[in-house]
């Protein structure tokens, strides 16, 4: 039996919030990113694919609340590093906090594209072929992208920290 | 789209878990014969895991709240006006006029864009020197003084993977207001339009479709934005390529 509209995107909501969280890497963000996608999404649902599963429509739209937000913004607001340490585990050792500090710091230093598909395959949970339609590329592309992604990840120390403070234009 | 993916390919998908059984047999083969690959995917997986648990869930009850805030803000009056607009243009369609049912106000322009938007596309798509006043090869031009004439940002989607690709845009009158238009191409040379104009009324509608001559409209509203997807494709055709044009749009 397929679930409703309400059923689903009741079902997609810790997702949503996963990724308005890895986007924000803020509690209060993520929250007024999550509602505003959700009342968007149900004020939409007329105009949806009739079918389709709700989950990726409502990813694309909270990743263009998302876009928008910022684009208001003058200035790209400044992620909060202390939010992170409230996520990790209270019996994480020191040494798991620091590599995971480390982990995100050189996420948040990936091209935007790149960083984008990682965090919507790996925290979002898209399929391949939902990432592809949530940033409107071929899957070709998000394959490239989530590669280059992880292989820079994986490379040693490659100047870390350079760029911790990006600004968009 | 039927050729093997590669063994990257297949390493990132051990990673997110999308791996088929015959893909996992592949790559447990070449994982067997390179031990540097091996090491390789348990450290992306490993890494994965992190940044996945990193992200905790998030607390039900939390979300609960959101859940029902939004809910609340849609609201009934949202729903009433849907109806009311379904309503207008059924009126419009039946009778072919188009009249409010509220007899003191005349016209809707909800229902004039529709038919000024497939005047508009009889009218330029058989152009071939100057379908368009700028061309794509201007887009963020385009857009921006379309923009600034209808004073809300205005954005010419892409239509993916349908086949149509932007020719360029023009503006155009609608009642005493401007409206955009755009006109798309695919490789058979069949031409698409797409007219949006704003309004002083906010609401929300599914797609309706109508036919005018050899035109099929579909006209939709999402807020104030209206939007005339016209072509001379069939009703499925059009509503197909509406939904792909509104998921860029939203």
């Amino acid at each position: 039996m397929t679930r409703t509209f309400d059923q689903q995107l009741e079902d997609a909501l810790p997702d949503l919030w996963r990724f308005a969280f890895s986007l924000t890497r803020s509690h209060d963000q993520a929250d007024d990113l999550v509602q505003d996608a959700v009342l968007r999404a149900i004020r939409k649902k007329g105009l949806r694919w009739p079918g389709h599963p709700v989950k990726p429509w409502a990813m694309k739209i909270l990743l263009n609340c998302f876009r928008n937000d910022r684009r208001r913004a003058a200035t790209r607001p400044e992620t909060d590093p202390g939010a992170l340490d409230q996520l990790v585990s209270p019996d994480a050792t020191a040494e798991e906090r620091l590599e995971l500090r480390w982990l995100w710091r050189r996420i948040d230093a990936l091209p935007e594209d790149q960083k984008l598909v990682l965090l919507a395959v790996t925290i979002a949970g898209l399929t391949y072929a939902e990432t592809a339609r949530l940033l409107g590329v071929p899957q070709g592309t998000v394959m490239s992208r989530l590669s280059r992604a992880r292989t820079r990840l994986q490379a040693p120390e490659e100047q870390a920290g350079k760029s911790r403070l990006r600004s968009v234009t | 789209m039927t050729t093997e993916p590669n063994m990257e390919t297949l390493m990132q998908a051990a990673v997110d878990g999308q791996l088929t059984p015959s893909q996992q047999d592949r790559l447990d083969r070449h994982l067997a014969a390179h031990p540097a690959d091996r090491a390789r995917l348990a450290a992306m997986i490993r890494q994965a895991e992190m940044m996945r648990a990193s992200v905790s869930q998030p607390d039900p009850a939390q979300l609960d709240r959101l859940m029902r805030g939004a809910r609340q803000s849609t609201g009934h009056a949202g729903f009433r006006r849907l109806a009311a607009a379904v309503a207008i243009f059924a009126v419009g369609l039946g009778s072919g006029l188009f009249l409010s049912r509220d007899s003191a106000k005349p016209a809707t322009l909800m229902a004039q864009a529709p038919v000024q938007a497939a005047a508009a596309h009889a009218l330029y798509s058989p152009e071939v020197l100057h379908p368009v006043e700028v061309f794509a090869d201007q887009r963020d031009h385009l857009q921006t003084w379309l923009s600034n004439r209808l004073g809300a940002p205005v954005i010419a989607p892409e239509l993916g993977d349908t086949g149509y690709r932007l020719i360029g845009g023009r503006l155009l009158p609608l009642g005493h207001g401007p409206a955009a238009f755009f006109l798309y191409e695919n490789e058979s040379g069949d031409r698409l339009s797409l007219f949006a104009n704003l309004t002083t009324d906010p609401a929300q509608t599914s797609f309706q479709y109508r036919r005018d001559g050899d035109l099929g409209i579909v006209f939709w509203q999402d807020g104030r934005w209206e939007y005339s997807m016209v072509g001379r494709s069939g009703r499925q055709v059009i509503e197909t390529i509406a939904r792909k044009a509104h998921e860029e749009l939203i």
